[in-house]
């Protein structure tokens, strides 16, 4: 894996309560083209970037599946494991993320991003109550 | 804080937001949304499923 330089962010939370948190991230597909920005989901209970198998296909990323099941609030289900390329931020200042390890599951669900790679490489600050965050790069 | 109820509608579904963060498209299918999506310039737009209050997102 490896990142372009680490930018402080101040990102929103989605304006509901509770507020949840989004970041805004763009993949790269297999022949190098971005996708839109996604808003994904800050989760701090999630081991690592996690997408659904719709889009890990629409990216053409190659999937191996886990040996071991992932364990979830609903049970144990089947992942997969790919190797991607994303962007996080937007306009001119985005971190480029390449050759990340990310889990795939066959569910539709929203994207989100955890502990790998934004609470390795961020302290983060969530203030709900004013329906922002920050990412302050590690030091 | 205003809290924003989500349209029955867009619940569950992909939404393509524009710059004011009104949805333009929406579908059940990510890969509709994300070809729409495409149409526009970079940074115009945003994708996000519409999750209802409550959800455990696997």
């Amino acid at each position: 894996m490896s990142t372009s330089q680490l930018l402080k962010f101040t990102f929103s939370c989605n304006g509901n309560k509770p507020a949840i948190p989004l970041i805004p991230i763009r993949f790269i597909d297999k022949n190098g083209q971005p996708t839109p920005i996604f808003n994904a989901i800050l989760d701090s209970g999630a081991d690592e970037l996690t997408i659904p198998k719709a889009l890990s296909d629409l990216l053409k990323y190659e999937l191996r599946l886990r040996s071991d099941k992932i364990h979830t609030a609903g049970g144990e289900i089947e992942a997969f494991s790919t190797v991607a390329c994303f962007n996080i931020g937007r306009g001119d200042r985005e971190v480029k993320y390449t050759n990340v390890d990310i889990c795939v599951v066959d569910q539709d669900m929203p994207v989100l991003i955890g502990i790998k790679p934004i609470f390795e490489d961020y302290k983060v600050i969530i203030m709900a109550y004013q329906n922002k965050f920050k990412l302050e790069p590690k030091k | 804080m205003k809290d924003k109820k989500i349209p029955n509608k867009y619940k569950g579904k992909w939404v393509l937001l524009n710059k004011k963060n009104k949805v333009i498209y929406f579908s059940d299918n990510i890969a509709d949304v994300v070809k729409k999506g495409r149409e526009y310039p970079t940074d115009e737009v945003t994708i996000e499923k519409k999750i209802p209050k409550g959800t455990c997102f696997f």
